[in-house]
């Protein structure tokens, strides 16, 4: 399977998503008025991962800013992370934010309430 | 009324409007030039090809040359506006000179609105051999080229401000070289629109299409104006977010009969209150929507915002739109209650006006 690898530009974040490390990162701030067009390939590629993975799916969101189109796919993709959880999978967010960052860390919080997947909070 | 909504007035003939006071730095130059190219609702205004963009380059780099803040430091504070009306472009910038500076500009200004083009070419080619710099770097060059560009005299005001003087310079160009006839705003009438823009606290004021590069090139100057730096107190990330999602509502929900979004954005900030306002067009149907919605954000308490929120974000990970449909939700949730709304019927069309309000000091 190929690692899907996107750069950051100015309303997307950065997606590293390596099968070989089983880093699955996203960086960043992300805007775009479509979001769904930009998720969509993340999920779809989280699912073939999952299909063919063993072990821990750890997931790292270090997001620096995300308006509302984002958060609805954001909480699509922790729902695909629950669905592995059910399904036996071991699964965890870390959640990475900026000390001073205060409003990325409450939606961070405010997200891990929303799901059962357990959030790891890291100060970067 | 309020005073932002009657705002609509004073530029309602304009496809494009776009005002900005604040720091000048190079980064926001490339998004004006933008969002520019981009936002005009009018189909013809880039039949002025370059000239429009470079005559705007210059304006900055007019503002970046002489400009100095109130108490005489470094950072660049200026005012600067364009507006396309009625296919006449005009592009404004004030900012503050030393008095000593006045004059100099001023016997430059009357230079060159006394020369024909064939005399500005020959002029233009005299400075330019000779590089007589002057001790703010230019060599007068910029001035004459404003002028060579526009094919008009330039207009200006100089008038004191404390010990400094305020420089007002106004270049006016029609979209195509053959639209002789079009009629050119007085500099009085920019003059009087900038101050009620300053009385009311405005940085940034935009009126035209908000289609996807317009929104877009709002945003990155959204960014610029709002520190999201080391922000502890989370207050500007409040105002970039409830900036964002009232941007984005616009294009998305804004309509015109002609398949433009278009539309208003202004940012203030005035006392302990930053100010967002949006007008857009909708229809009776899609106002009343709008108005019904905000009425429910507005009856409700932050924690039951905050519940409402967390179970429409959870229901619309069910569905497929693009849309998460709480984005006026999450903005009632970081801002004072009550988000105001106000509608009016313009050209058989319905104007929403929004306006959020944020506390920024005691």
């Amino acid at each position: 399977m190929e690692a899907l690898k996107i750069p950051a530009t100015d309303l997307t974040p950065e997606v590293c998503f390596d099968p070989e490390t089983d880093v699955l990162k996203i960086s960043g701030k992300s805007l775009p008025e479509d979001a769904r067009s930009f998720f969509q390939p993340l999920q779809d590629w989280l699912s073939m991962y999952a299909a063919t993975h063993t072990g821990e799916i750890n997931l790292s969101l270090n997001l620096t800013y995300f308006n509302s189109s984002s958060a609805k796919q954001i909480i699509k993709i922790l729902y695909l992370l629950e669905d592995l959880t059910e399904k036996g999978y071991e699964t965890k967010v870390t959640w990475m934010h900026k000390k001073p960052d205060t409003m990325m860390q409450d939606r961070g919080e405010e997200l891990a309430t929303l799901v059962t997947v357990p959030f790891i909070f890291e100060v970067v | 009324m309020t005073p932002i909504q009657s705002l609509y007035k004073d530029v309602e003939p304009d496809s494009l409007t776009l005002w900005y006071k604040g720091i000048f730095e190079d980064r926001l130059t490339e998004d004006i030039i933008e969002l520019t190219e981009s936002g005009s609702a009018d189909p013809d205004s880039k039949k002025s090809g370059k000239k429009i963009p470079f005559l705007m380059a210059e304006s900055f780099q007019n503002i970046i040359r002489h400009g100095l803040k109130d108490d005489g430091s470094t950072a660049i504070e200026g005012t600067f506006g364009i507006s396309n009306r009625n296919g006449m472009f005009h592009i404004y910038s004030s900012n503050l000179i030393p008095n000593d500076e006045a004059g100099k500009i001023e016997s430059k200004l009357q230079l060159v609105n006394n020369l024909g083009p064939e005399e500005l070419k020959a002029y233009y080619q005299e400075v330019l051999s000779v590089g007589a710099l002057s001790s703010k770097g230019g060599a007068g060059l910029g001035l004459i080229e404003m002028a060579r560009k526009s094919g008009r005299p330039l207009q200006f005001q100089f008038s004191p401000k404390g010990n400094l003087t305020e420089f007002v310079l106004q270049i006016d160009h029609a979209r195509t070289d053959r639209e002789t006839d079009l009629s050119i705003m007085p500099i009085q009438q920019s003059i009087s629109f900038s101050a009620k823009l300053s009385a009311l606290g405005v940085r940034m004021f935009f009126k035209g299409d908000f289609k996807t590069d317009a929104a877009n090139s709002m945003l990155s100057m959204l960014a610029e104006n709002v520190n999201l730096g080391d922000d502890e107190s989370g207050l500007n990330k409040k105002i970039y977010h409830s900036g964002v999602e009232l941007l984005q509502n616009i294009s998305r929900h804004g309509g015109t009969p002609d398949g433009k979004a278009m539309g208003m954005f202004i940012l203030s900030a005035s006392g302990n209150y930053v100010t967002i306002a949006t007008q857009n067009f909708s229809n009776e149907a899609g106002s009343a929507k709008l108005e019904k919605h905000l009425q429910e954000i507005n009856a409700k308490s932050p924690s039951e915002l905050n519940i409402w929120y967390r179970k429409k974000l959870k229901q619309s990970a069910l569905d497929d739109s693009n849309s998460a449909g709480v984005g006026l939700i999450d903005v009632g949730r970081l801002t004072l209650n009550p988000m105001n709304f106000a509608t009016e019927n313009v050209n058989g069309m319905v104007l929403c006006t929004i306006i959020i309000r944020i506390k920024i000091g005691e």
